[in-house]
């Protein structure tokens, strides 16, 4: 079984240890969250990929991939996404746990040093980062932005939030926007990374079969020598519009995609959360869903077509890649099962197939470090009481046909985003 | 009934395997403390399987292409409940998939486990087609075939294979054709899957929290007995040399995309797991992201966040193959082919050889992190012929110079081909 504990590192800093010896390597990572504004988004979106790509002692990426190829194929990672009304920056590293390491190096203490090195010692030249590095990071993050359109699907789903949270943060892209990387210097940057260092909530998690003390004191140092000054993250309902918006995008595609904004006036930190999450699942979860069912198995209309609850936004997003002559008659047969789950027209069944799907997801964290070192990290600086996936569970497997018709029917249809070739209607 | 025990002192694991009587093989991987389970039921059966007969057929069967991944969808349809609907009620989580060389059938689950295997072994068992549900699936697997249309990723791939290849079904894509996919009735369905489907060309990898004899029992209780058919596939005689050495399709993307590499000649149908070890080291030391061509080709600007390396390779086909995106494909193909030709000159750099082996042995720890990987390892050793657990060993036997005579018999600037797509 796993131990898990949590050390106070620095002000809004916490480290958590998930203590657990049956995977064969070891996980670090640093999460730090910092409220999602327009000002900042681009430069906070370009630090860990900044972080990440050079160091002190790394002159470029290839003699950090050199580095990180000696202590066994060690793997550095990191990502930028929003939550709530954050941007949320992760570095990670993971390698091989020290008992299968055949020279009988410490391995965890060293990769520990490395990422704790690449989050404070980055490649400098006075108060800007060093010029030739920020140049290549910033042609990747302008190729990133461009490159959105190359996996349509989740490029339909990005433009349906954007247009749905127009104004408010979550409309915010997380990677950044093309204007301002491309007006960003390497001494605005600098001072972002200083920012972030004082200001971001930070959370550092370990999944490893040892303590972290060491881990955890190696970072709490570096952490002393910051004057921390945390920020509060907002966490904001998304507000839903009077009337269905609708946006329409034309592109040469052979296939449309058909994405549907739906809101739901909370957001859910808590308890209440759990009827919607069961809500989303038997509406547009497994192949035991009315969407899968109804719109892909009955109806062949698509081969995916599948619902995804925000709970932390007040937003649901289904989405289908269907033929163009065949957009109007997937809205109308979402909307169809939308209503049948709004008057409770699902069998027991349906209900108790979700609910098990869900719970059998929840037990399987814990089999999975990257899944647990996430759990452990998002949840408790955004829910007001942290739950395990266990606990979870329970609550999942307590709700009741009529929580789930009552979540259903405070959700409104709020924005439809269609992919169309050039020349579909 | 003969169980082997394979066992790694230095991963602390082990694996059971034993062929039943049918000639269904199994291997299972306990994993106490391990919550999930997961089972595969597989079959020797993928996309390029286009043309065969059984033992006692006078001629060959062409079928349309796409209809391995045609059935794998129509497996989980029964006369009553389908396979998903009984899934449904364990809480398991089940998908399949089809690729090159076989179909698989898997669930992960973290209760009811022997429930959801009597399941996996019943539904793959139990074909029901009609013409009616063959029409209902060519709508939604259309829909994915026009999905993979737009996927610059899986089409700047398929249309190499299609320069690189003159006959191998390789080259066809794995779903088929909204054509070919509408040549396939109820009948075709039945003639593929006697032929494949039967259990002695089959195999089943579990991994998870199970007792290994006694799973292996139910097991051997449920399928059936081998029809004792001869499967002979059809070979393909494919040359040496490639169709083409460029193409070029356009789709929306915001900058080319790339795929290029060199097609090797399969004087025996399967590369052995030593080639494979080798030739992974000797891509990584080409091009992985420690090479110098990495270095400079990212410095210049010529490639994004990732030049990927694969060793493809399956029963008649064996490529390395690079990929990625670039604002310039033909300069990364030239600085491509000058990195080879200045390795052959110069000799390969004894630190950038043991680098590399260290990666690839740390990747190899790394598989055993999770069920589903050991058991995705598992089918991958099945398929490959070989113990899994000698794959570190092989990594350590591996020296400079079996990487060196690699790099000299390989690889010819004759079999070099390049796909692009570039931006409408």
């Amino acid at each position: 079984m796993q131990n898990i504990t949590t050390k106070p590192i620095a002000a809004g800093v916490d480290g958590c240890t998930v203590q657990v010896d049956k995977f064969k390597s070891v996980r670090m990572s640093v999460t730090f969250y910092l409220p999602l504004e327009e000002h900042r988004a681009s430069a906070n979106a370009l630090l860990p990929f900044m972080l990440t790509g050079c160091g002190a002692g790394f002159a470029d990426t290839r003699a950090l991939n050199r580095r990180l190829a000696e202590l066994y194929g060690a793997g550095l990672s990191c990502s930028c996404d929003k939550l709530a009304d954050s941007q949320v920056l992760r570095i990670g590293i993971e390698c091989i746990g020290n008992k299968y390491v055949p020279d009988g190096s410490d391995l965890v203490a060293q990769c520990a040093s490395l990422l704790c090195s690449l989050i404070f010692d980055p490649l400098t030249e006075g108060d800007a980062f060093e010029s030739r590095n920020f140049e290549r990071e910033k042609r990747l993050a302008l190729e990133r932005i461009d490159g959105e359109i190359n996996d349509k699907r989740r490029y339909a789903r990005g433009r349906c939030e954007a247009e749905m949270c127009a104004g408010e943060p979550y409309g915010l892209p997380a990677i950044g926007n093309r204007a301002d990387i491309e007006a960003l210097t390497p001494a605005e940057l600098y001072t972002a990374w200083r920012l972030m260092l004082q200001t971001a909530i930070v959370r550092i998690s370990v999944v490893s079969d040892e303590p972290s003390d060491g881990i955890f004191n190696l970072f709490a140092q570096r952490f002393a020598d910051v004057d921390r000054n945390p920020a509060a993250l907002g966490c904001s309902t998304h507000r839903p519009s009077a009337e269905v918006r609708r946006a329409d995008e034309h592109m040469a595609v052979n296939q449309g995609k058909l994405v549907m904004g739906f809101s739901f006036g909370m957001t859910g930190g808590d308890s209440e959360s759990y009827p919607m999450m069961v809500f989303g699942d038997l509406f547009g979860g497994g192949p035991y869903s009315r969407l899968f069912s109804n719109v892909r198995e009955k109806e062949s209309l698509c081969y995916y077509c599948s619902a995804a609850v925000n709970r932390r936004k007040g937003v649901m997003l289904v989405d289908s890649g269907v033929e163009f002559d065949n957009m109007q008659r997937t809205h109308d047969a979402v909307l169809e099962q939308f209503e049948i789950m709004k008057q409770g027209q699902f069998t027991d069944d349906e209900l108790r197939s979700s609910k098990l799907s869900l719970c059998d997801s929840l037990r399987s964290v814990y089999d999975n470090g990257g899944a647990l070192s996430r759990w452990y990290a998002d949840r408790v600086i955004f829910d007001k009481e942290p739950l395990s996936p266990e606990q979870v569970g329970r609550l999942i497997e307590s709700v009741t046909r009529e929580q789930v018709v009552e979540a259903a029917k405070s959700v409104r249809l709020d924005t439809v985003y269609r992919l169309l070739g050039e020349e579909a209607e | 009934m003969n169980i082997i025990e394979h066992k790694s002192d230095a991963l602390g694991e082990r694996y059971y395997e034993t062929v039943l009587d049918n000639g269904l093989r199994v291997y299972i991987c306990p994993k106490p403390d391990f919550a999930t389970a997961y089972a595969v039921y597989g079959t020797r059966y993928g996309s390029i399987d286009t043309r065969f007969r059984l033992g006692g057929d006078g001629d060959f069967t062409d079928v349309p292409e796409g209809i391995a991944h045609f059935l794998e969808h129509k497996l989980f349809e029964s006369e009553d409940l389908d396979a998903f609907e009984r899934f449904a009620k364990t809480g398991a989580y089940a998908n399949a998939y089809t690729s090159f060389d076989r179909t698989c059938y898997l669930f992960a689950c973290t209760s009811n486990f022997e429930a959801n295997l009597d399941i996996l072994l019943d539904f793959v068992q139990s074909p029901y087609f009609t013409a009616a549900s063959v029409q209902k699936e060519q709508g939604i697997i259309g829909q994915e075939i026009r999905m993979y249309d737009d996927d610059p990723q899986w089409r700047v791939m398929f249309n190499l294979l299609c320069v690189m290849y003159q006959n191998h079904p390789v080259r066809i894509d794995i779903a088929g054709t909204v054509e070919s996919i509408a040549e396939i009735d109820d009948r075709l369905l039945y003639k593929c899957y006697e032929t494949f489907y039967d259990p002695s060309n089959m195999f089943i990898c579990i991994a998870g929290d199970v007792d290994a004899e006694a799973v292996i029992g139910r097991i051997a209780d449920a399928v059936g007995p081998s029809k004792g058919l001869k499967i002979e596939r059809s070979a393909h005689s494919e040359p040496v040399g490639i169709v083409s050495s460029y193409t070029e399709q356009k789709l929306s993307v915001s900058q080319p995309m790339f795929c290029m590499g060199f097609k090797e000649p399969c004087d025996k149908p399967e590369v052995t797991l030593r080639e494979y070890l080798q030739t992974n080291i000797l891509l990584d030391i080409i091009a992985g992201e420690s090479s110098p061509l990495f270095g400079r080709l990212l410095d210049e600007g010529l490639i994004g966040e990732n030049l990927g390396t694969e060793f493809f390779n399956g029963y008649g086909y064996a490529a390395e193959l690079f990929e990625g995106e670039s604002r310039d494909p033909s300069a990364v193909r030239d600085a491509l082919l000058g990195e080879i030709e200045r390795l052959r000159r110069d000799g390969i750099d004894v630190q950038d050889f043991i680098r590399s082996k260290n990666s690839l042995y740390g990747q190899t720890v790394m598989q055993y992190n999770n069920v589903e990987q050991i058991g995705g390892a598992l089918v991958a050793a099945e398929m490959g012929g070989y113990d899994l657990f000698s794959m570190a060993d092989e990594i350590a036997a591996v020296t400079l110079e079996d990487i060196e005579r690699r790099l000299h018999t390989s690889m010819s600037a004759d079999t070099f081909a390049m796909s692009v797509v570039a931006p409408k």
